[in-house]
């Protein structure tokens, strides 16, 4: 209505004119035409005649007739009778798998009311067993990440304009169609249908136009290697289960190598002080998750990785097989023990008494070598010596199972074909450059030019999920959806996976095999595709019944490995190897993974980010370990902003002083440093590949000699542990397993304890219990010889229990948010400390010194013995938090959701945990949800909870199976089993605070 | 200490309230604009910093993980310490008939009532939730079967912070009721020149009136009055013990290393008066100089706080020692560590040993000056030492809060304690707010006993009188 034009222009009060002028203002300009009476007059359409009516007509039933959206058959439609397993509230699960460069990670996704919310392992995987690394809880958030490429982008001029996914790959048809000389540069990929779609886009460009790259360098370090040794490129099933005595060099099998989660599952299994333990020997450079797990460990300088296995080879190889091979006599004759000592710095005596250990175990041992940390410039040579000595163990064919290979086909390029591209490509000669989810600009050495190199190519398209380095130098960004969001396959130690999407794509993104599909100029269809031109390679009886079987069930037994004869080794593979005869003089870096970022491909987690480094503790950085004498002598304290320059390239890190590692060594993680990812990882640390060194025999990333200076003092590192010493607290036991043998209380320390039940108020009455009235006593233990401390559980729980991530500053101020963490004390000296890993959550003590002093009564005691938490009545006074002496209570310093969540994130929340608000205490509840679900379910059949039903999310997300969790009050229970085990002790047990949760003492096997 | 008048005035009553009431008759001088102008500002700053932290949460303060209290509770016990000097003064001296406590027992008691005005905004502004307060006090209400946990010495605070609030203002507010009579009576003496004057008069007078509740003189008035003030000095003597011991309970009860000790309750008691004592002396000494009442605040008196500081000063350095006595014999590795990390004797580095040493030099070596008779008669060490000593007893409440709890149990969850600047902003906003107060007190109210001070006279002059 307009006022003004009933009543002219009168109005009643000064707010009516003002209103009537906002009316008069908004209405539409062309609410009165100018030819209003003829329109009124002729109607509407009085210039529409017979012919452009039809036409008008004819376009609108066409138009009706198609679909705009693309709606394949395979795509979820909306209930109209509810399937019987869609109920809302109850989770559905779905058996998928992740395949991507890092191999294929079988997986189970909850989803609630058709949204995944969380990840976990697949424990009915016949290899991974359920394991899971925090690497692989961390990709929910990678789903939702709000930078994630919302939809295809297009450089016009300077800057990218969006487009449409269709419309993109329509365009990169184009381009691809009319250039002479196309290009791939792509991440290594494990689905055979990705693959075989891609395959049919290269067949008819020519064998070159590919090239495979790996950016840590792991995978295509032990394809090189392998291929030297025996012949054939594949990564074998290393089986850390069967190994009764482990050497690992460099290689970190339980945080990064390869497949950690399946590694630390076995090694685990075999870390049992009742039954046959093994022992693990690790030579390493940097303090890794698997150097801080071993038994015995050999700090080595940096760059002599090589050395050391060399002459570890040449103490082992008198009497067998080899001996009197001239090529591997010459390849180790200089490494004496004697020599091997001085250049790395382990005593003779050491080498000589590993290698007799070794000899003993010969076929019962595993000796693994490599690593980013290794990559010495010459790809492949560390495996090859590794190989000879588990050959001249006879390890090959038992702990080495080749038959049925963990990786096969690996489609690496060499390194030679690499740096022939980039020289192409800084040529000039090359016209289009396909990226498939690489990010070479970030990722490869500085030294290889790549960042000039790209901008002398014409045509740039980057298959990408996020703007990253390299996807900003392209010309056209091609969105690339989710693994959780696409059809996909993967085939790995002889299981074929069948990888389904759990959600329709967020945004306007296609799957990369969808992506493929469309330059090979074949049908779209990828589902159709991967079901019917090839899951029938793997898949045996009636294919549409097989495929549906693997669909369910996640994946497909193709083949069954097992132990086989040895291979032959190549011994003619050493006569190229060049490793140092000097120590090194100066100060010497290497490069390492690390376990939350990894090779930084989801460098935009803040999750990732916020997940201290099982090492150092440190998190929202890299950093530069140094030894403590280096630092002394070089005047550097922490806090202090180191320089490291290397051949005119320099980053910017602040110090670290690490406990382990050798003088003159250095060491500094890749994966940080990005430029232009998203709003979390721009900016968080500094890129180590400015670094690393890059020749066509291979990257450098071990014994790069450098110049460190200070830059800054007063820098502020965000860690949530300072302090290492446990100041003989007896918090983390452990004990030797000679001692445990004849001890089975070994490592206990005798506390003057207080009488139980001599408190001020009374003990709990849980005498309902013994009535058998069908409630429980939930009780957790927790084994210190399986947890390695690699944080998976820590990222479970962050998932599970809508735990904030709340950014460098607030860790810095010791306000993290994570409910259970992993305390890591060092122990012994400084140059070779013995590290103590504890998950350490809220004890649910029996006298919860929280529970007292709460004035509103907002934290109590479940009559199962549970420490019960009501935020709605907390008022944030923190005295619980001042009086735990876990302190495992976390205070909302800030509110951490409402406001502060980006769209789409919200969507990773658990709908079964409340978010908590800004000024209350939050804690470990033993995923209280989980119990109660699991309650429901009992109530409603009519029994009592099952053990195997109920996980909390630690015990579930933990690969070492060192959490146990359960009813203590009953004696059938596991939990009761590991509970009553002579090993067990209670933390801070002498304060009388009676923990629900049992550690058991680590026992260290010092052969 | 004597007993006997301290005074010998030997001016007429008039005079008397002529030199008392001269602060509230006239008009503000510069001096006291200036001192209300900062006060008034700092104590904006405060509230600014209050309404922020509401807003957006308590993480604009330096707390964390393991030292979840930081200035905000060592502000709460450092004013509610300040307070008991007034309530002993008042209540337990009157009880001992310490005849000099007549001429400051008005400024110490509405100091006190300042002073824990100032301390009960802490642990309101210090919850994460402040508008849920409501949930610590037990009233019957709807909430199911959850109430307030009686365990909690949270909650125990509340009762005696709110009691001694209570008692101490009625205790102040019946001391005053013959004086503002008095106000009452002078009154009608006043001329103003101006209508606004007159009209502000005329406010002022209804005011008064109403607040000397018809106070009449009469022989049968002072006799109940006498008894009054015996009753309700007889309720506050407990109080001076109770507050501050119940207030030690918050850290006593708990397990941490440091504050689990069973001394905590005297100790607190002897630290609140040591500190309240010397914040009386700061206060008297600038009160007697500005407002010119040096023959009502005499040496004597100055030199009776000093001693009573010394008393408890020691009474504190004990307690101290006690602390670390029993730490050691103790037995108990992780109450050891605290104590060495205390004092900073250990292999490695102690970040809040500078504190511990700050606090061991303001009490423990501070209140020993007062031996010599020179220096406890000289107004600018006994205005020195009275600052020194407030400042160690904060330095003694940090110590208290932030080393205990930032090294506990498990190594694994030390951290460090930064304050920020919210921090610091709150701890200059709360004097400015105390002082937001006291500077109006003195504006609005006698702030020395007039009635006592007269009768403590005229007794003075009865004795000497039938004496000769």
């Amino acid at each position: 209505m307009n006022a003004n034009s009933e009543k002219g222009n009168m109005w009643r009060s000064v707010e009516a004119k003002e209103r009537q002028k906002y009316e008069v203002e908004k209405a539409s300009p062309n609410e009165f035409p100018a030819a209003v009476t003829e329109l009124i007059e002729k109607g509407f359409n009085y210039s529409l005649d017979r012919k452009k009516f039809l036409t008008i007509m004819g376009a609108s039933l066409s138009m009706a007739g198609i679909n705009c959206a693309k709606q394949p058959a395979e795509k979820i439609v909306p209930y109209v009778f509810r399937p019987p397993e869609a109920q809302p509230g109850i989770p559905v699960h779905y058996a998928t798998a992740r395949v991507n460069h890092q191999g294929v990670l079988p997986i189970l996704v909850k989803a609630r009311e058709g949204k995944p919310i969380k990840i976990d392992g697949h424990d009915e995987h016949p290899v991974s067993k359920g394991a899971m690394t925090a690497d692989g809880f961390a990709g929910i958030w990678e789903l939702y990440d709000p930078d994630r490429l919302k939809t295809s982008a297009e450089k016009t001029s300077a800057d990218f304009s969006d487009i449409d996914t269709a419309t993109a790959i329509a365009k990169a048809v184009e381009i691809v169609k009319g250039a002479s000389n196309v290009r791939v540069l792509s991440r290594a990929s494990y689905s055979p249908s990705e693959k075989k779609a891609k395959s049919s886009f290269l067949r008819a460009r020519g064998s070159r136009t590919q090239v495979v790259y790996d950016a840590g360098g792991n995978q295509a370090q032990l394809f090189a290697g392998e291929a030297k040794s025996y012949g054939s490129a594949i990564i074998p099933q290393y089986r850390f289960d069967k190994a009764d005595l482990i050497v690992s060099i460099g290689a970190d099998f339980l945080g990064t190598w390869i497949t950690p989660e399946v590694y630390t599952k076995q090694h685990s299994s075999r870390r049992n002080p009742d039954k046959n333990m093994n022992r693990l020997v690790v030579a390493e450079t940097m303090m890794s998750l698997t150097g801080a797990n071993a038994d015995t460990r050999f700090p080595i300088s940096a760059g002599t990785h090589l050395v050391f296995a060399l002459g570890l080879a040449k103490q082992l190889l008198s009497g067998s097989a080899y001996a009197n091979n001239a090529s591997v006599k010459k390849a180790v004759a200089p490494y004496t023990a004697e020599k091997t000592a001085a250049i790395t710095g382990v005593d003779a005596t050491q080498i000589k008494s590993i290698a007799k250990e070794l000899k003993k175990k010969k076929g019962k041992s595993l000796v693994v070598a490599g690593g980013t940390n290794t990559l010495d410039g010459d790809l492949g040579s560390i495996q090859v010596v590794a190989n000879l000595i588990n050959s001249i163990l006879g390890n090959d064919g038992k702990t080495i199972e080749h038959n049925v290979p963990l990786l096969e086909k690996g489609d690496f390029s060499s390194p030679a074909e690499l740096a022939k591209l980039i020289d192409d490509m800084k040529n000039g000669n090359v016209d289009v450059l396909i990226l498939d989810r690489a990010n070479p600009v970030f990722d490869l050495p500085a030294e290889s030019g790549i960042r000039e190199a790209i901008k002398n190519v014409k045509n740039v398209i980057a298959i990408a999920d996020h703007k990253d380095e390299s996807a900003s130098e392209a010309n056209l960004v091609i969105a690339a959806s989710h693994y959780l969001e696409s059809w996909n396959d993967g085939y790995s130690s002889g299981v074929y996976s069948v990888a389904q999407p759990v959600i329709r794509p967020l945004f306007d993104t296609q799957s990369v095999g969808e992506i493929w599909l469309q330059l090979a100029g074949l049908d779209s269809n990828y589902y159709n595709f991967i079901k019917d031109d090839n899951a029938g390679s793997y898949l045996t009886g009636s294919l549409n019944i097989a495929f549906e079987k693997a669909l369910s069930d996640g994946f497909f037994v193709a083949r069954r490995g097992g132990s086989s004869s040895s291979r032959k080794f190549k011994a003619g593979a050493l006569s190229s190897i060049k490793a140092p005869t000097e120590a090194n003089s100066g100060l010497t870096l290497t490069l390492y993974e690390s376990v939350q970022i990894g090779d930084g491909i989801n460098g935009n987690n803040s999750y990732r980010h916020e997940l201290p480094d099982p090492i150092t503790k440190i998190c929202w950085e890299n950093f530069v370990a140094v030894s403590k004498a280096d630092a002394q002598s070089n005047g550097w304290r922490l806090g202090d902003l180191l320089e490291v320059s290397r051949e005119g390239r320099s980053i910017k890190a602040p110090i670290y002083i690490q406990p382990g590692l050798k003088d003159g060594s250095v060491a500094l993680a890749i994966g940080y440093g990005h430029e232009s990812i998203g709003s979390v990882g721009d900016g968080v640390g500094a890129n180590a590949w400015t670094l690393a060194g890059f020749s066509k025999n291979g990257s450098t990333f071990d014994g790069l000699s450098v110049e460190i200076k200070k830059v800054e003092s007063g820098y502020r590192t965000a860690t949530t542990q300072r302090h290492h010493d446990m100041h003989g607290r007896g918090l983390v036991r452990h004990a030797p397993l000679s001692d445990y043998k004849e001890n089975p209380k070994a490592g206990s320390i005798e506390h003057d304890l207080h009488l139980p039940g001599r408190g001020l108020y009374p003990v709990h009455d849980y005498s309902i219990l013994a009535e058998g009235k069908g409630t429980y006593k939930w009780g957790m233990a927790i084994d210190l010889s399986k947890c390695t401390g690699c944080s998976a559980c820590v990222i479970s729980c962050y998932s599970e229990n809508n735990i904030p991530v709340t950014g460098k500053d607030e860790v810095w101020r010791g306000r993290e948010m994570s409910w259970m963490r992993i305390d890591r004390y060092f122990e012994g000296e400084i140059e070779n400390p013995t590290a103590h890993f504890a998950p350490v959550m809220c004890q649910h003590c029996e006298n919860a010194p929280c529970e007292n002093v709460c004035p509103t009564n907002a934290t109590q005691h479940s009559p199962e013995g549970l420490n019960d938490m009501a935020y709605n009545r907390c008022i944030g006074t923190r005295y619980c938090s001042d009086n735990c002496p876990f302190k495992v209570r976390r205070f909302n310093w800030f509110e951490q959701w409402e406001g502060k969540i980006a769209d789409p994130a919200q969507y990773a929340l658990n709908p079964d945990v409340t978010v908590r608000g800004r000024g209350v205490i939050e804690k470990c509840s033993f995923c209280v949800q989980r119990i109660n679900e699991q309650r429901q379910m009992a109530k409603s059949e009519g029994r009592k909870i099952e053990e195997k039903d109920l996980k909390t999310a630690c015990q579930q997300g933990c690969p070492a199976d060192a959490i146990v969790f359960g009813d203590i009050g009953n004696k059938e229970t596991m939990a009761r089993a590991q509970w009553d085990l002579e090993r067990g002790y209670r933390m801070l047990d002498e304060v009388n605070v009676h923990p629900r949760v049992k550690y058991l003492t680590r026992i260290i096997n010092q052969g | 200490m004597s007993t006997e008048n301290v005074y010998s005035i030997g001016k007429p009553d008039g005079e008397i309230d002529n030199d008392i009431l001269r602060p509230v008759e006239s008009f503000p001088t510069k001096l006291w604009w200036i001192a209300f102008a900062l006060a008034t500002t700092a104590m904006l700053v405060m509230w600014g910093i209050i309404g922020y932290s509401f807003k957006v949460g308590l993480g604009i303060l330096g707390i964390n993980n393991p030292v979840a209290w930081g200035f905000y509770i060592i502000n709460f016990v450092f004013w509610v310490g300040i307070g008991h000097a007034g309530t002993l003064i008042s209540a337990i001296l009157y009880l001992f008939r310490q005849r000099w406590r007549t001429s400051i027992n008005r400024a110490a008691e509405a100091m006190t009532i300042f002073a824990v005005m100032t301390a009960a905004l802490f642990p309101l502004i210090h919850l994460g939730r402040p508008w849920m307060v409501f949930f610590i006090f037990p009233y019957p209400n709807e909430r199911g079967p959850i109430w307030t946990n009686f365990k909690s010495p949270l909650l125990w605070d509340v009762f005696a912070i709110g009691t001694y609030f209570s008692v101490s203002l009625v205790f102040w507010y019946m001391g005053l009721v013959p004086d503002i009579a008095t106000m009452r009576d002078r009154l009608t003496n006043m001329e103003p020149k101006t209508k606004l004057g007159k009209f502000l008069l005329g406010i002022k007078k209804i005011t008064v009136r109403i607040m000397a509740i018809g106070w009449v003189g009469s022989a049968k008035t002072w006799l109940h009055y006498e008894k009054m003030v015996m009753v309700l000095a007889a309720l506050s003597t407990p109080l001076v013990l109770s507050v501050h011991s119940i207030v030690s309970m918050d850290f006593a009860t708990s397990v941490i290393p440091g504050w689990h000790a069973t001394i905590f309750p005297p100790y607190f008691v002897a630290g609140a008066i040591y500190s309240g004592f010397a914040m009386v002396m700061t206060i008297m000494i600038i009160s007697r100089e500005v407002f010119q009442l040096k023959s009502y605040i005499t040496m004597k008196h100055l030199e009776n706080m000093a001693l009573v500081i010394l008393l408890t000063g020691m009474m504190v350095s004990f307690a101290y020692t006690i602390e670390f006595v029993v730490a050691a014999y103790s037995g108990n590795g992780v109450e050891q560590y605290v104590f060495k990390n205390r004092m900073g004797i250990l292999d490695h580095a102690s970040p809040y040993a500078w504190s511990f040493w700050i606090m061991f030099t303001c009490n423990v070596v501070s209140p020993h000056f007062m031996w010599f008779k020179k220096l406890r008669t000289n107004i600018t060490v006994l205005f020195i030492i009275s600052i020194v000593v407030n400042i160690g007893m904060w330095f003694e409440r940090y110590v208290i809060v932030v080393t205990s709890l930032h090294r506990d149990y498990l190594p694994s969850s030390w951290d460090l304690y930064i304050p920020t600047w919210a921090d610091y902003g709150v701890l200059i906003g709360a004097f400015g707010w105390f002082f937001f107060w006291y500077l109006l007190f003195v504006r609005a109210l006698p702030s020395i006993a007039i009635a006592e001070v007269k009768a403590d006279e005229a007794g003075d002059k009865l004795a000497k009188g039938f004496g000769h």
